[in-house]
């Protein structure tokens, strides 16, 4: 096996951890007892290895060390890019052959009509802005095959059963589309026939097919099936599925390549990691590419489950306050909160992807003031131009912290930049003040209410849309402007605790760090549970639900050896996707083990299911009575890998040592000036309380505590608010 | 633990208070309304104005509430319509069920809300036997409960605080089957009421946000696809409940005087910003439009003699902005008649105010502001305002659709004259579906509605560019035509062999509308019995509106065909299926594809029993083109030859007046010099060919005179000019001596 | 973002040509506030293309405006320079008319062949300018049905209370259809 999947050893217990975003990349180096360092570099989507090899030495150089010695003692390297994402954006993807079901030609011009992707409700409501998005690939590369296999009823087996073979594939056809798809210069072929997902054996015979002309004619394209790719219900969600993995995974997989090769340069042992959109870590050989699509934002959610395992909180709610957005996600019993279809780029995908509400309104966010005296905040951000107090020539949230005396206009990045008070107070002036007839700090007071309130009613419906308790949550806040705004966004509800780290600013790269090696598998299923169902038939399905099972887990073993994991060190998380007969939608419903034999751990499974469904559901949206159905397995195959461990501290007195006192200033708050105690966050230590008014700066982030609340740090100085 | 179970437990029953009774709040509503002009006398938003930012938080959070519910209520659902589509809606109102915030969905449904509680109210419902919080009342009657068809169904449930009812949260659906005699989701053939299938007059049904038992028996005897019924009105009462319960947040949070006076400003603020919105788009004046749909009851005699004709209704609308907004009458349309096209006044809105929120309301909070700025004279005796309490309106959509567009367009006029071109474009309406019922081979039987082509239309095209295909809806603001594999397995024995756009299929102009869908379904196997009927908002030997936009042709009416009795085996095995209704026709002509009856349908077709093999083909969603046809680029006359998008060369040579040929590869390619010969000849073939106003006018008067029209024209008109708004425009146009009608002498 | 918007007569050239591209458009169809200055704007851009120097007062469709005349009067002139006449009475009247009967007549514009109004029930008519042949109007209505009065603007009132510019002739009944007048002088025997 290859070591990189061993526990960190004593002498690797450093992780690395890249957000390579548009505009720059941040390389974070995670050591031993959580804390971690920054290195910075521009991102050069032409020259990605340049950008790895300049963020990581700079990270490296914070603590006086080289970029070989890091990755000497790294035991894991995790790298998160949007290059995927800026190809789809761009349109520079590969040339995309497509086949499809005879009669299905238009499906990438239609795309099932979907055009407000994306868009707010007032903008669905002005329907001149329904867009179709540029396709992924050209119509004239979309060829028709003659085949067709019935789906199954969802009634029940009143009918052909599922997989029903109704037209054989015409193999000419198959011939004749390839030939044409190679004579029009495809560099990739993308198979999507109709209901592949309950039987992939047609994909799977044009992709032979295909693969025996390419062979003829001396070619080694890429032959993809849906039925591989995204193998659920939705033909137009497969789609787009298949095209991004067509059209961006591959081309991608190359330059990933191409960085882990400069990480190996450096000395590094192990194997480069990515994140799925789900969560997970997989490295850079894993099939289904596309999935990493989105990992920036998930590694946030990770470092919380992490968190939330180490420090027995089930139920979290995250909240990412950022430059441009307030991100929030669910973890429920230490799972994250997946949803099942993505929309991506104005795409509707047949993708997991770990639940993610966010709202414009970040640190670098535009206010402004329309004709009607409505205030509003975003959508446009000044991005890392900060504001009118640096460079930027709009009003921003920022601004107005500067105004207000939160943030310290001398010690932005550790006092590195110097922002500009009396411009931020004139801008504020002049766009807010004067159109709405209020003094300055009156205006300022108001429009971080409206920021805070719209944060909070974001935590509040992320919560409640799901028919959740906020008592029975813990607030994780974190990104550079979260602890600053805290007060602000938790204010009146209550959730069973509150609380964020010191390294808060860059805890989304902490996560990736701690991200388990992980792959997610599912399978269609199309099984009815009757009440009247006698045991001998519930005992037939529960020994169908576990070689389903058993199926994924050897594709499990098999994929992870290949990716160089050890099968004997996987082990597995269970589920099944359930509904009342007659219902559209299934409901994921995770299960304590995988034991399936008897109708005893069938009936567990249905209790499962109802427990799951009423957490979300009144008592009068149960339909019992119908029966039940299953649709889908799933399975979590997880591998060891490395992960950061959270240091104890031995607690000191609650009263902080004086050096951590750095004086105190006039802040403008709860609409009067107030004198906060400003204290430096390197020097409290676990057992210290800080009582509010009081700040606690850090060169990365501000952390507000208002009066009467205090903060408190634990013995892992994470800080508790109260 | 979930909220939602939590409010349950704390619901206290409600005393008998002396609050005031609905009675008097409705009429307090209209009486405040009627006298100031304002929505509820508020002529200060006094709220707003002291602490704005209160006040956008209060509303934030009520918004928040509805919004949350369809996203997660929506799953319960069984019927695509209502969890992939547009087809639901989620709402919350004020004591007198005017509107304050609506969820994604088919939003102008809420122009009903008002009907039903004015209902309820009129005959004491709160008085005799009371109305407690969280009481469940279902409603899906068009007279009383203003519902567009029954197939809408909504759940009302009350929000009450201290004996008083506060508000209501309102969850509205799509059934995809409701009990008629024809089966499905509308009742096609229906001559009144009573042949609309579950139809009910706001009743309750449920205490306490729970439906109670009896009520599961009318969806299992009542209708055909009870399971999915059953769970559609579970996803209703999902929704209502988290509304209710959020409204109970807002009243402990910010009190019920707030809350009282919060709700009305937010609609008085909303009507406001809708008439600026008026004013600074339009440009006064009178807008014409009218449009047509036949219907084809003739053959009914043996049965229901009186509703045994024909007719040819006429859909005819003004819009004239005003100081409160703009009114829009539709004096001149036809009467009520023995068929299912009937509207009521409540449904006629739900139509109106689409285009209405789409061009004048998306910029401000979407409230019951609409029902102000939009005045509408609905003429009684009118389709829209029958003088006769049992119409059916179980196919209302089928013409109110082109009211919308007329509309619609009128604003689209508007823009163009304004100079805001960049949102001026033809409006049609041209939906379809189709429903029916059926019994397996084990005997399951079963009933459906495949609702995919009323997912998603063609855009017409804009004044400055073609329209994009299956881009929009018309009647929901989130087009979605939902998976073939979906609806597949609702009908067992139907498989796609195509589903597609259909080239060729729009209206043409200088830019051209955005071409329509077609669908192939293939029978398989179907057991005992299957028959399927199709409603339609364009299946109706007409195009979807009478007028083109400026020069170009309105787009074209939807149809279907079927092929019984084929030979589909040979063309499985030549693997040649048909993929859209032009290939089959194609397919037919050609003789490749035999056909023992092949069907043509530009109206609704009755009962269709289908049998193994046979083929269902559909065409719906077209659009209409903007401009001259002669003045359209050739250049993007060639792209739609070689895209396919316009593949009859003969038919677009004559049309646009371009000449090309075709290339070693089979790609066309442009005769300049030609084309400029074509475009000049057919200019002067144009004069050659037409006469002038005057001398047509002349010709025509004499038929006019002579009433040389057919039956269901002449009934048309008898019934149109027993209006005096459209009587006088008649006698005025053609001069007719006074003593002329068209009345049956 | 809240102020009101400066939009180029480049562009407002561009949506009359047809060559606008998408981000404009969107750009245009986003705008928070629309710039109230686009009608002026507008048909001064409309005017430098037209070949007359009457000036456009309203433009009614692609190649049709209204127009006050060098004699003073409001009429409805064409692109190509052809008057309609007093704007009051409806244009298609002067118009030359082409009707399509038959499913033949149709079908050459109307594709596929089921797309077709139904002869005898409806009809398609074609409105021509009488000079240059500009197709200016389609109708697809019954058989006897009037011709439609499809605008009929007020422009006193647009001028003076929506763009705050009232025009010098102002007078009462310049906002009423006129076209009986016509149809009567018809009725009368009298033709064109």
């Amino acid at each position: 096996m290859s070591d990189s999947h061993a526990t960190a050893t004593d002498d690797r217990q450093f992780i690395l951890a890249f957000d390579a975003g548009g505009t720059m990349t941040d390389a974070i180096l995670v050591k031993p007892d959580g804390s971690f360092t920054v290195g910075k570099s521009i991102s050069r989507r032409e020259d990605e290895p340049r950008s790895y090899r300049e963020s990581v030495t700079d990270a490296a150089n914070n603590l006086g060390l080289t970029a070989e010695e890091v990755h000497a003692r790294c035991g894991a390297d995790i790298y998160c890019g949007t290059g995927m994402l800026n190809t789809v954006l761009t349109g520079n993807g590969r040339k995309v052959g497509l086949m499809v079901t005879r009669g299905f030609e238009d499906i990438t011009v239609m795309e099932g009509g979907l055009s407000y992707l994306g868009q707010s409700q007032n903008e669905t409501l002005h329907q001149q802005l329904h867009r179709h998005t540029r396709p992924l690939v050209d119509p004239k590369n979309v060829f028709g095959v003659s085949e067709r296999l019935g789906g199954g009823c969802y009634q029940g087996n009143i009918h052909l059963p599922p997989g029903a073979e109704l037209i054989p594939v015409n193999e000419k056809q198959v011939v004749k589309a390839v030939n044409a798809m190679i004579d029009r210069g495809c560099e990739v072929i993308g198979i999507l026939f109709l209901f592949s997902f309950v039987d992939a054996r047609h994909e799977h015979q044009a992709k032979a097919i295909a693969e025996r002309v390419l062979k003829e004619r001396g070619l080694s394209l890429p032959v993809v099936c849906s039925a591989d790719v995204a193998p659920v219900s939705k033909e137009n969600n497969r789609l787009k599925s298949l095209l991004f993995q067509c059209f961006a995974a591959e081309l991608v997989r190359d330059s990933l390549m191409s960085v882990e090769t400069q990480a190996k340069a450096f000395g590094y042992q192990g194997r480069l990691l990515t994140l799925l959109s789900y969560g997970g870590a997989v490295n850079m050989e894993y099939e289904r590419l596309y999935e990493t699509m989105i990992s920036g934002p998930i590694g946030g959610l990770i470092g919380a489950q992490f968190i939330g395992e180490k420090l027995g909180i089930p139920n979290i709610v995250t909240a990412d306050m950022g430059g441009t957005s307030f991100d929030v996600g669910l973890i429920v019993e230490n799972r994250l909160a997946i949803t099942k279809s993505a929309d991506i780029a104005g795409h509707r995908l047949a993708l997991q992807m770990v639940e993610l509400d966010s709202v414009g309104s970040g640190a670098g966010s535009v206010v402004w003031v329309d004709e009607y005296k409505r205030l509003h905040v975003g959508p446009d951000s000044a991005g890392a131009k900060v504001g009118v107090c640096l460079n930027f020539d709009r009003l921003t949230v920022t601004d107005i912290n500067v105004v207000m005396g939160y943030v310290d206009p001398d010690y932005f990045l550790g006092g590195q930049v110097k922002l500009d008070r009396d411009k931020a107070m004139a801008a504020l002036e002049e766009a807010v003040a004067k159109p709405l007839g209020l003094s300055v700090y009156e205006a300022g007071a108001g429009v971080l209410d409206i920021v805070n309130t719209q944060m909070n009613d974001l935590l509040r419906t992320m919560v409640a849309a799901k028919g959740y308790d906020t008592h029975d949550f813990t607030l994780l806040y974190y990104g550079g402007a979260g602890p600053v705004h805290m007060y602000g966004y938790a204010e009146g509800i209550e959730f069973a605790d509150v609380i964020t780290m010191p390294w808060a600013a860059g805890f989304s790269a902490f996560g990736a760090a701690c991200a388990e090696y992980m792959h997610r598998y599912s399978r269609g299923l199309r099984t009815l549970i009757p009440n009247n169902m006698n045991d001998a038939d519930r005992t037939a399905i529960a020994e169908q639900i576990r070689s389903a099972w058993a199926g994924l887990e050897a594709d499990a073993r098999a994929e992870m050896k290949n990716e160089g994991v050890d099968p004997d060190k996987v082990t597995f998380r269970y589920g099944v996707a359930a509904r009342y007969i007659g219902q559209l939608e299934s409901f994921d419903t995770a299960l304590e083990n995988g034991e399936m034999n008897s109708p005893a751990d069938l009936q567990r499974l249905i209790d499962a299911f109802e427990v799951m469904y009423t957490k979300v559901y009144p008592d009068g949206a149960r339909f019992p009575d119908a029966g039940y159905s299953l649709t889908a397995v799933h399975l979590e195959a997880i591998a060891p890998k490395p992960q950061p461990v959270l240091a104890e501290y031995p607690l000191s007195p609650e009263e902080p040592d004086a050096e951590a006192y750095v004086g105190s200033r006039e802040v403008y708050h709860a609409n009067q000036w107030t004198t906060f105690k400003v204290y430096e966050m390197a020097g409290l230590k676990a057992g210290n309380v800080v009582q509010g008014p009081a700040i606690i700066r850090d060169p990365m982030t501000t952390v507000v505590v208002p009066p009467k609340r205090t903060m408190s740090f634990d013995k892992y100085r994470i800080l508790h608010y109260k | 633990m979930a909220v939602v179970n939590e409010r349950k437990q704390v619901i206290p029953a409600q005393p008998v208070s002396t609050a005031p009774t609905l009675r008097q709040q409705v009429s307090e509503r209209d009486r405040l309304t009627q006298e100031t002009g304002h929505y509820y006398g508020i002529t200060e938003l006094s709220l707003r104005d002291a602490d704005p930012i209160k006040y956008e938080r209060f509303y934030n959070k009520l918004h928040a509430a509805v919004l949350a519910a369809r996203e997660s209520a929506r799953f319960v659902a069984a019927s695509p319509g209502s969890r992939e589509m547009g087809e639901c809606l989620w709402g919350i109102t004020t004591p007198e069920g005017d509107t304050l915030a609506v969820s994604m969905g088919f939003l102008s449904h809420t122009a009903i809300f008002p009907v039903a509680i004015r209902y309820m109210a009129d005959n004491d419902y709160d008085v005799n036997d009371g109305i407690e919080d969280g009481d469940v009342y279902a409603v899906s009657d068009g007279k009383t409960g203003g519902v567009p068809h029954p197939g809408d169904f909504y759940s009302f449930t009350s929000i009450c605080h201290d004996g008083e009812v506060l508000g209501w949260a309102v969850g509205i659906n799509h059934l995809m089957e409701n009990g008629a005699p024809v089966a499905g989701s509308w009742a096609t053939f229906s001559v009144d009421t009573f042949m609309d299938g579950l139809v009910c007059p706001p009743m309750r049904t449920g205490r306490k946000l729970r439906q109670e038992s009896w009520w599961k028996a009318i969806w299992e005897r009542r209708t055909r696809a009870s399971t999915m019924n059953i769970l559609d009105d579970k996803m209703r009462l999902a929704g209502c409940a988290m509304i209710n319960n959020a409204a109970h947040e807002l009243l402990a949070e910010f009190g019920a005087a707030y809350y009282k006076r919060a709700i009305r400003e937010v609609i008085e603020e909303s009507r406001r910003m809708i008439v600026d919105n008026m004013r600074a788009l339009m440009v006064p004046g009178t807008y014409n439009g009218c449009a047509f749909r036949l219907v084809k009851y003739e053959g009914l005699q043996n049965v229901w003699s009186h509703a045994n004709k024909n007719t040819l209704i006429h859909v005819r609308a003004s819009v004239e902005p005003n100081e409160k907004g703009l009114m829009l009458d539709t004096e001149g349309s036809s009467r009520w008649g023995y068929h299912s096209y009937n509207a009521t006044p409540g449904g006629a809105d739900a139509a109106v105010f689409l285009g209405m929120i789409n061009s004048f309301a998306h910029n401000t909070k979407v409230t019951a502001g609409i029902e102000l700025a939009v005045q509408r004279h609905y003429a009684l005796g009118s389709i829209y305002n029958p003088d006769y309490e049992f119409t059916s309106n179980a196919n209302l959509w089928a013409q109110t659709v082109a009211l919308n567009s007329i509309g619609f367009n009128a604003v689209s006029r508007a823009t163009f004259a304004r100079g805001y071109m960049e949102e001026a474009f033809t409006v049609d309406g041209n939906w379809g579906a189709f429903q029916g019922a059926g019994t397996t081979a084990d005997g399951t039987s079963y009933g459906f509605t495949n609702f995919e082509w009323l997912g998603g239309t063609g855009r017409g095209a804009w004044c400055y560019k073609d329209g994009e295909p299956l881009v929009w809806a018309a009647w929901s603001q989130i087009a979605t035509i939902g998976d073939a594999e979906e609806f597949e397995a609702c009908v067992p024995p139907l498989f796609y062999l195509g589903r597609k756009l259909l080239p060729g299929y729009f209206g043409y102009g200088k830019y051209r509308g955005g071409p329509g869908n077609s669908a192939v379904h293939w029978c398989v196997e179907p057991g005992k019995h299957v028959a399927l009927t199709r409603p339609n908002g364009g299946l109706s030997c007409t195009t979807s509106v009478g007028l083109g936009m400026s020069g170009a042709y309105p787009g074209p009416g939807s149809f279907m065909i079927s092929a019984r009795g084929t030979n589909l085996p040979e063309l499985i095995a030549e693997g040649e299926t048909p993929r859209d209704a032009r290939e089959l026709m194609a397919q037919v002509d050609s003789g490749q594809l035999k056909v023992e009856s092949l069907e043509i349908w530009k109206t609704d077709c009755p009962e269709l029993a289908l049998h193994d093999h046979d083929l269902f083909v559909d065409a719906a969603g077209s659009s209409g083109g903007w401009g001259d046809p002669l003045d359209r680029n050739p250049a993007l006359v060639i792209q739609d030859l070689n895209d396919g998008v316009a593949p009859d060369y003969a038919f677009v040579s004559n049309m646009h007046g371009v000449v090309a040929t075709q290339n070693a590869t089979g790609d066309w390619v442009l005769d300049a010099a030609a084309t400029t010969a074509k475009r000049a000849a057919l200019r002067k073939a144009r004069l050659d060919d037409s006469l002038p106003a005057a001398d047509w006018w002349q010709q025509e008067r004499a038929k006019v005179l002579a009433k040389d029209v057919v039956p269901e024209v002449h009934e048309m008109y008898s019934q149109s000019l027993s209006f005096a708004k459209f009587d006088g425009e008649f006698r005025r146009f053609w001069q007719v001596p006074a003593d002329f009608s068209f009345s049956k002498e | 973002m809240a102020g009101e918007a400066q939009i180029s007569k480049e562009l407002i050239g561009q949506l009359i040509e047809g060559t606008i591209d998408d981000d404009n458009t969107n750009r245009l169809q986003r705008l928070p506030r629309k710039d109230q200055d686009r009608f002026l704007n507008y048909v001064a851009v409309l005017q430098s293309r037209v070949s007359w120097t009457d000036q456009i007062l309203l433009r009614l469709g692609d190649r049709l405006y209204v127009v006050r005349n060098a004699a003073g009067q409001r009429t409805v002139k064409c692109d190509c320079g052809h008057e309609f006449g007093d704007y009051r009475q409806n244009w298609k009247l002067g118009c030359k008319v082409r009707v399509r009967r038959t499913l033949a007549e149709m079908r050459e514009v109307y594709d596929p062949a089921p797309a077709c109004p139904e002869p005898g029930w409806q009809e398609v008519r074609e409105f021509f300018c009488p000079t240059c042949a500009a197709q200016h109007s389609v109708e697809v209505v019954a058989p006897g049905y009037p011709v439609v009065f499809e605008m009929l603007p007020d422009l006193d009132k647009f001028y003076r209370d929506y763009l705050g510019q009232p025009l010098p002739d102002e007078s009462p009944d310049w906002y009423a259809d006129r076209t009986e007048a016509l149809t009567q002088r018809w009725a009368a025997g009298a033709t064109g």
